[in-house]
């Protein structure tokens, strides 16, 4: 029998426990409930923040011009978007980073023109093995020009009626630098480059250091180069189709 | 406690009871969040994925109407009841068509990376050039989830977190540049400003002849129709609508349209009316040195929803290792 003096002791510690209990059900709650919600929604709303800046910048042709300026500029393994061209900064957010990448802005120059007759060039390394295309500045320099290209596979030749660029593939390619022999006749070869790989992209900043800790929202788009042509005289009035990929974060916390 | 230790009192036993059963209650409304919020990032995880995918569809779509009315100079535009299609007309076969097209075979659609699929769209021999030249066109409306469709298996398990790092391939498949009709429709179809002053021959003076052959696609109830018309005159300005005809659509059939233009008498360009157009001879389909101007008026009284011009490509967009993916047919305009 319980002193009538001690129900007071045992019912409080009774509710206390059970009340314990109801703390720890509550904490377990919220802390699921937290976890559930975290830093998703705003990270979606990271990458459509930079994809609505890069369908903007292809609306205005700002795209575009980056590019031709580009390739108006001497052939080379450096392509760094200038800030004149392309500035992030008018479109982002405060504290908002980003960097952007297109592809096809760099080329493998040919080191020792003139490039006739037979000989190899080696591939900017390649991130991760790929089938891509190689596209190739020449001059026609004789009467019967020819070209033939080969990697690891079949070659393919053509046969070129005029000085210009052409794309030629597919190759498949291995990771890191691989060579690419060619074979010529009556042509003399500037430069190429193997479109749609990171490897031959140019960025805006190619030394931007991306952090690590934060969230870092990516993407990718492409657009068309259009550029004015004349027709009749078999100018082609568009560049080509190129693939523009993103990274963006936050400075700090989100 | 009290039940396991001491006497049962009733008051206690109820209260014990109550907070037991309290606490039950609150651990079941824990599980059923829980469960509720692992759906919603699974339901997130699959709109961040779709999302990825839909932007990227938009911008090739984007980038392959840029291109294609670049080349094809076609100027397109709508209300809410018509579809009007208006592009210049190239002269020769062996200049301004061919050039078109040489760009349109070097207009890479995907930068680099999808050659194979690529040389089957744009690789033209001659017999595969014919409905392209003759831009073989179907009229098609919205469908109803935009104009694509996305399959999402909702017992996969995606993880958000590694979202960003997806790579999403893309293939194309296509053999022909087509539109899609699915409803009726009146085509009215018309040159104008076929003012020549000082006409070409073969026939300086002599009558015009335009064929418009119809020809509906394999998916639906086949229709095959040829109309000659005739104008009197290319040293005038053709005005008139040369061809008009109904369209009973039915959903997702093509509606092949294609014309020819000649001059009278009609000079060697093959089996012209029966068989192939026979591209090679390069004959001069359109006797004009001023902007001929091919007008396509596509219209119906009872649609709410513009009609919108497709091409036929299909576009299949996928993220490795989940059930994500969406078919799209560009849209020209």
């Amino acid at each position: 029998m319980i002193p009538s003096s001690h129900r007071g002791l045992i019912f409080a510690l009774d509710a206390a426990i059970a009340v314990s209990v109801i703390v720890i059900v509550l904490l377990n709650t919220s802390y699921y409930f937290s976890t559930s919600q975290q830093d998703s929604l705003p990270h979606l709303q990271l990458v459509k923040t930079a994809g609505d800046i890069i369908t903007i910048m292809d609306a205005t042709g700002e795209l575009d011009t980056a590019f031709l300026n580009n390739a108006l500029q001497p052939a080379g393994p450096f392509a760094e978007i200038p800030v004149t061209d392309i500035n992030l900064s008018l479109y982002l957010p405060r504290n908002y980073r980003m960097w952007l990448e297109m592809a096809d802005m760099k080329e493998t120059v040919c080191a020792l023109p003139p490039c006739t007759g037979d000989f190899a060039l080696t591939t900017l390394p390649l991130e991760k093995p790929q089938n891509a295309l190689i596209q190739v500045n020449l001059s026609v320099i004789g009467s019967s020009p020819t070209l033939t290209i080969n990697t690891t596979g079949p070659p393919l030749t053509i046969t070129p009626l005029q000085s210009g660029i052409y794309t030629l593939g597919q190759f498949t390619f291995p990771v890191g630098p691989s060579s690419v022999n060619f074979q010529t006749n009556d042509i003399d070869v500037g430069w190429f480059k193997i479109l749609g790989t990171a490897a031959y992209a140019g960025s805006t900043n190619e030394t931007l250091v991306i952090p690590q800790s934060n969230f870092v929202g990516t993407g990718e788009q492409y657009f068309t180069v259009t550029k004015t042509a004349n027709l009749s005289s078999g100018e082609s009035p568009i560049e080509g189709i190129h693939r523009v990929r993103f990274k963006i974060w936050i400075e700090g916390e989100l | 406690m009290r039940l396991l230790f001491f006497p049962l009192r009733k008051h206690g036993a109820f209260l014990t009871l109550g907070i037991t059963f309290v606490s039950l209650l609150l651990l079941v409304f824990v599980s059923i969040l829980l469960k509720h919020a692992e759906t919603s990032e699974q339901r997130l995880a699959e709109f961040a994925s779709f999302d990825r995918i839909a932007t990227l569809d938009t911008s090739i779509q984007r980038a392959y109407r840029e291109g294609f009315l670049t080349i094809f100079a076609m100027n397109i535009s709508s209300n809410t009841s018509s579809l009007y299609i208006i592009q210049p007309l190239a002269r020769t076969l062996t200049t301004e068509i061919d050039q078109r097209f040489t760009h349109f075979q070097t207009f890479s659609i995907i930068s680099s990376q999808y050659l194979a699929t690529r040389n089957t769209l744009f690789n033209f021999s001659s017999s595969t050039l014919y409905p392209l030249l003759n831009h073989t066109f179907l009229f098609g409306k919205p469908f109803n989830f935009s104009y694509g469709y996305l399959a999402i298996d909702s017992a996969a398990d995606v993880d958000l977190s590694t979202l960003p790092a997806y790579p999403v391939s893309l293939s194309q498949e296509s053999n022909a540049v087509l539109l899609v009709i699915n409803q009726s429709l009146d085509l009215r179809i018309r040159l104008t400003h076929a003012f020549h002053p000082a006409p070409l021959s073969p026939n300086p003076d002599g009558e015009g002849l335009v064929s418009w052959d119809l020809n509906q696609g394999t998916d639906g109830p086949q229709i095959t129709l040829t109309v000659e018309s005739s104008f009197p005159n290319f040293n005038s300005t053709i005005t008139d609508s040369v061809f008009t005809q109904t369209i009973t659509g039915e959903a997702a059939h093509r509606i092949f349209f294609n014309y020819t233009i000649a001059a009278r008498p009609i000079i060697e360009i093959g089996n012209f009316f029966g068989g192939p157009f026979d591209m090679q001879t390069g004959i001069l389909i359109a006797p004009f040195d001023n902007d001929v101007l091919l007008e396509i008026e596509a219209s119906s009284p009872g649609l709410t929803i513009p009609p919108q011009l497709y091409s036929y490509d299909n576009f299949n967009f996928s993220i490795p290792d989940t059930p994500i993916s969406k078919t799209s047919n560009p849209r020209i305009f």
